[in-house]
């Protein structure tokens, strides 16, 4: 098996590509992608430590959160999307710098 | 006689009211407007029925014929758990509750006798215009956040009445933002952009007052939990044991915790120098008007005045930093007594002139107030004297504005020099505001004249001749202002605007529903004044408490109070002194014997005094200027504030490699 130590360091770079999408991307739809990027690193610590904290088994606990996570981030990622779509029609534009104006 | 739960039903009915409101607008609008006034009328009901409950000294359930406690009953429910370190266990609990004693059941009366009488007058008012659920829902909460906060029996609760007046308030003012007519003041697009100019400007300025409150309230919170080992903020206690006092004259601290507690009352009830929201807040409806100045908002800071009066009373033997509060508090009222009535003096517009004899007035009862507590013994003559003005004032105050709408209902402009010769086609509204305004000027037999006479008595016996100088100065304007309204109003020849107006739409009386509540609220200026020593044997549990003996027999309290009232020294000075004010009003606005526009043109001194006092003594420009310094900083600052999730994240990631760096160099 691998070290924990690999899992971690996976993780770390996971999210840190997931924060630069945010982080320099101006597109919606790029950022969301971003969001999920980093979501599914936080996933990959989760299931990781439940490997590595107990000795001889896995903890089911933090299994679970991941799996309720999953199934309520494909809930989060359906509005976002919608929400992206309705923006687009609106604005006409995917630049979120172009999107600063509440009212119409 | 108090209904079951009448002290807690008569705010809780109109807050559920208020809130079930758009429910009642789909049953119909009949339904709407008739549970929004039924609300506070049975508010009234509780309010009332809690009247023979002082009189007879115990709090007494009508219908279970249970005997609850005597007066000043405080109804307490638990509220606030005060958990032990472990949070194991419940030690103390801060309790809420209401208070049954004569003050708040005082000011219970005023408030909802004197809302409902405005709520019906709505009825004509306001048909027809659109947005009633707002309207009713506003007006509604307004009147239950006013009787939560004179109901409440500790300073948390009536600190949460007090900030839900505010909000209110601020919401009624720019009750029609969305008018698109263009506005007189050139910084404004529109009178709708105007309004919520003017609303915001109430709430920013009262809030700023209410910083202070809040301090001073948590400062009297650490207090009592050093002097009594439990935080307790309720009045009932603070008054019994002034332990929390010595607390705070130990840590030096006394006197600037009582001018901050006071602070709230000066933003509140618009005094010196936080006084320039309420002449702005003309802006929202008049019936809005009249209910901030007779009844709710402008009275809670003279109310909470008188609520801490008698425990800082109690206190100030013992501690010296006291006086300097009651000294503050009297001097505040008689600048803004004095500033406000010469503002009075040249204001255009007809509800202005309202305003400023409002904060004038304020201003007498805050003196009266303070000079309570400089009196010594003496100390229940000015407690009697600002309370009594409070009422007469409600009660002559909600007359003068409701006359005021009647009058903006038919010409349709708010200035008093396109008005005139109004008087044969408004005899009602003509004859009421007539009352009204010789009651402001405290004339005889109305009941501005006896409370006045009061506040005059209170200066006198106690040699405060600074005080009564002022006070005396401010009684020549008042006369003065109300007589000038009503000669531009209702003298003289008829404006263009009137006439134009008398041939469009012909100049009517208002409708029925409007003078209906005119007539009950001039037949009650005129009685008022003679219930002085009921009001007297009302009070009676708190003037004992400020050195005022046990009333014997009412007989001879009234046959000294009518003796007193009519042939005292004090009684020809002030009769003198309405005189000076009332007869240059009556020559000149009147009878229009003389032309005031030409003598202030031609003479460099008076044309300076003039434009000095139309604009306020150029406190509101101050008030733009510091305004501006923040707004200035604030655009500067909001530069940080780009909405930019890229820039946000960057931060965030700068802000963690900070934190890092940080725990890394403190592993080192």
């Amino acid at each position: 098996m691998l070290p924990f130590e690999w899992y971690l360091g996976l993780s770390i770079i996971v999210m840190g590509i997931g924060i630069f999408a945010i982080a320099t991307r101006k597109n919606l739809i790029k950022q969301i992608i971003g969001i999920e990027i980093i979501i599914s690193a936080v996933h990959l610590n989760f299931i990781a430590m439940s490997l590595y904290f107990r000795n001889g088994y896995v903890d089911p606990f933090a299994q679970t959160i991941v799996i309720v996570s999953m199934s309520v981030g494909a809930g989060i990622i359906a509005v976002a999307l919608s929400l992206t779509l309705k923006a687009y029609q609106h604005y006409k534009t995917l630049n979120t710098r172009r999107m600063n104006k509440l009212k119409w | 006689m108090m209904l079951p739960y009448a002290p807690w039903l008569a705010w809780l009915i109109p807050l559920i009211t208020a809130i079930l409101m758009p429910v009642f607008n789909k049953l119909g609008k009949k339904v709407r407007d008739y549970s929004a006034i039924g609300a506070i009328f049975l508010s009234v009901i509780f309010s009332f029925s809690l009247v023979l409950d002082i009189l007879y000294g115990k709090a007494y359930n009508i219908l279970t014929g249970e005997t609850l406690g005597t007066i000043p009953y405080d109804w307490e429910i638990n509220w606030l758990p005060i958990g032990d370190v472990n949070g194991d266990s419940v030690l103390d609990y801060i309790t809420a509750g209401v208070l049954v004693d004569p003050l708040s059941v005082f000011m219970m009366c005023i408030v909802s006798f004197i809302g409902l009488l405005i709520m019906i007058y709505s009825l004509g008012y306001m048909h027809g215009e659109p947005d009633m659920v707002r309207y009713w829902f506003w007006m509604d909460f307004f009147i239950g956040s006013m009787l939560l906060l004179v109901s409440a029996d500790n300073l948390l609760q009536m600190f949460y009445g007090w900030e839900m007046v505010g909000v209110c308030s601020w919401q009624l003012i720019s009750f029609w933002y969305k008018s698109k007519s263009p506005s007189d003041d050139p910084r404004f697009p529109t009178e709708g952009a105007y309004n919520a100019h003017c609303g915001l400007k109430a709430f920013i300025v009262t809030s700023f007052g209410d910083i202070f409150l809040v301090i001073s309230i948590a400062v009297i919170g650490f207090a009592t939990w050093a002097a009594f080992g439990v935080p307790t903020f309720n009045f009932m206690k603070l008054a019994q044991q002034t332990g929390w006092i010595g607390e705070l004259a130990h840590w030096g601290i006394l006197t600037i915790v009582s001018i901050f507690l006071f602070t709230g009352p000066i933003g509140k009830s618009a005094q010196f120098p936080l006084q320039e929201w309420l002449p702005e807040a003309m802006a929202g409806p008049t019936t809005v008007s009249a209910l901030i100045h007779a009844a709710t908002m402008v009275k809670a800071g003279v109310y909470l005045v008188a609520r801490i009066l008698p425990i800082f009373y109690a206190g100030m033997g013992i501690y010296d930093g006291l006086a300097t509060f009651f000294t503050v508090v009297a001097w505040i009222g008689a600048i803004t007594a004095f500033i406000a009535a010469t503002d009075g003096l040249v204001a255009r517009e007809l509800k202005k002139v309202l305003a400023f004899s409002t904060i004038s007035q304020l201003g007498y009862m805050m003196l009266a107030l303070g000079a309570a507590g400089l009196s010594g013994t003496l100390a229940y003559t000015g407690y009697l004297a600002g309370t009594f003005h409070l009422m007469a004032h409600a009660i002559f105050k909600a007359l003068l504005f409701l006359c005021a709408g009647a009058v903006l209902h038919t010409v349709h402009t708010k200035y008093m020099d396109q008005m005139g010769g109004l008087k044969e086609h408004m005899p009602t509204t003509y004859k009421t505001m007539l009352i009204g305004a010789a009651s402001l000027s405290g004339i005889p037999p109305f009941a501005g004249f006896f409370s006045k006479e009061l506040i005059f008595t209170a200066l006198w016996t106690t040699d405060l001749l600074a005080l009564f100088i002022v006070a005396g100065v401010v009684a020549v304007l008042t006369p003065f202002y109300s007589f000038r309204m009503i000669g531009l109003t209702f003298f003289g020849p008829k404006s263009e605007h009137v006439k134009k107006i008398e041939e469009e739409h012909g100049l009517h009386e208002a409708p029925k529903v409007m003078t209906i509540p005119l007539w009950i609220l001039a037949i009650l200026t005129i009685i008022t004044g003679f219930t002085g020593p009921l009001a007297e044997r009302f009070f009676e549990p708190v003037i004992t408490s400020l050195g005022a003996g046990h009333i014997t027999s009412l007989e001879e309290l009234y046959v000294e109070y009518l003796v007193h009232s009519f042939t005292s020294i004090t009684t020809l000075i002030s009769l003198v002194l309405i005189s000076i004010g009332f007869f240059p009003a009556y020559y000149i606005y009147i009878k229009r014997k003389v032309d005031p526009k030409a003598i202030v043109e031609n003479n460099a001194l008076l044309r300076g005094i003039y434009t000095l006092l139309y604009n306020r003594w150029y406190w509101n420009a101050l008030y733009y200027k510091i305004s501006g310094v923040a707004i200035w900083v604030a655009n500067r600052i909001r530069k940080v504030q780009t909405g930019v999730l890229n820039v946000n994240v960057l931060g965030m990631l700068l802000g963690f490699a900070a934190m890092l760096i940080y725990i890394l160099l403190m592993f080192m």
